[in-house]
């Protein structure tokens, strides 16, 4: 990564976790090869901290001092923390995948074509977010290649959100490597 | 809210002061370098498409030379108008997105939302449902979304 973005990195996660999506490609699993149904669960429980919040809701502008400000949030919001932007599931979901066999957009050359996210109950600061990952469907339409993961997310065994993730991937690992060694 | 109050709602077409085909205030946003890295930095996505535009220029993922915007940023954004006309405890059910075209540096992103259902099943219960669009700076339509929202107040 270019000392520019290292700039940005604040967090306890934003700064241990690997942000080199060009390194350990050879290992990640491709389309071709991709195992449907089998549930992998992440190596690490998502640890939901006030500055992950607070980081989150800053980098979008939110200016609402429930999403913004501690001492307002202990006085005025319902849980007496910060109010978690709903999208907050995405670097739970990135935190995840990080030891996981390349899913999601950590596959070079992937593209996002859309997603579908049902929240069962609004995360909050203090939350141990695990997160199990199924892959559980592959299609292709239009010459492209698509995949889409399951992920839920559960704190203390109590399932909070359903992700369904889809993306477009390069086909095979060469395919892969094409973009990976450009 | 009682069911007095519901019933006024469903007697004059409308669930807590709203009626179908109701727009929010929109939300506009830059597309600049700093915004996507920022992003990445919270999403903790760091894929290439978005902070390398060195690579961006080889690999050309989305056809053309710059980095691109997260669509997760697109969808963030989308909610966040809702967040800021409701209030951020407001809750966000069901989120369905498509996203259309490449979001590029330079670009100015506007993010819409209007009410297209009522849903009054009760205390407890009500939701709507928005149609959310993201167009660029031309215009274009760069994403669309559709989110079920209940009300905390």
């Amino acid at each position: 990564m270019t000392t520019r973005v290292a700039e940005y990195l604040e967090t306890e996660k934003q700064r241990s976790c690997s942000w080199d999506f060009l390194a350990g490609w050879e290992g990640y699993e491709t389309w071709d090869t991709v195992e449907i149904g089998r549930p992998r669960q992440s190596a690490q429980k998502f640890l939901l901290k006030e500055e992950d919040v607070l980081y989150y809701n800053r980098a979008l502008g939110e200016t609402d001092p429930l999403m913004v400000d501690p001492d307002y949030a202990r006085m005025h919001s319902p849980s007496g923390t910060v109010v978690a932007h709903p999208l907050i599931l995405t670097p739970i979901v990135f935190y995840a995948s990080a030891d996981d066999t390349g899913t999601w957009a950590r596959t070079p050359g992937a593209r996002n074509p859309g997603q579908r996210i049902e929240i069962l109950g609004p995360l909050q600061v203090g939350d141990e977010v695990a997160v199990t990952i199924t892959t559980v469907d592959r299609w292709i339409r239009r010459g492209k290649h698509y995949i889409t993961n399951l992920n839920e997310f559960r704190v203390d065994e109590r399932l909070v959100a359903r992700w369904w993730g889809t993306l477009i991937i390069p086909p095979t690992r060469e395919a892969v490597r094409a973009f990976a060694e450009a | 809210m009682n069911t007095n109050a519901l019933t006024t709602d469903l007697a004059d077409g409308s669930l807590w002061g709203l009626t179908i085909g109701e727009e929010l205030p929109p939300i506009t946003q830059h597309v600049t370098q700093e915004f996507i890295d920022r992003y990445a930095a919270a999403s903790l996505d760091f894929n290439p498409v978005h902070v390398d535009p060195d690579w961006c220029a080889r690999a050309q993922v989305f056809g053309g030379p710059e980095p691109v915007l997260h669509g997760m940023a697109q969808l963030s954004l989308l909610c966040s108008v809702v967040l800021r006309a409701w209030g951020a405890t407001t809750e966000i059910t069901k989120i369905e997105a498509k996203f259309t075209k490449p979001m590029w540096l330079g670009e100015t992103i506007t993010y819409t939302g209007m009410v297209t259902e009522l849903h009054p099943l009760g205390e407890g219960r009500d939701y709507v449902v928005l149609a959310m669009k993201a167009r660029d700076s031309v215009g274009d339509v760069v994403g669309v979304s559709t989110l079920s929202v209940r009300r905390t107040t």
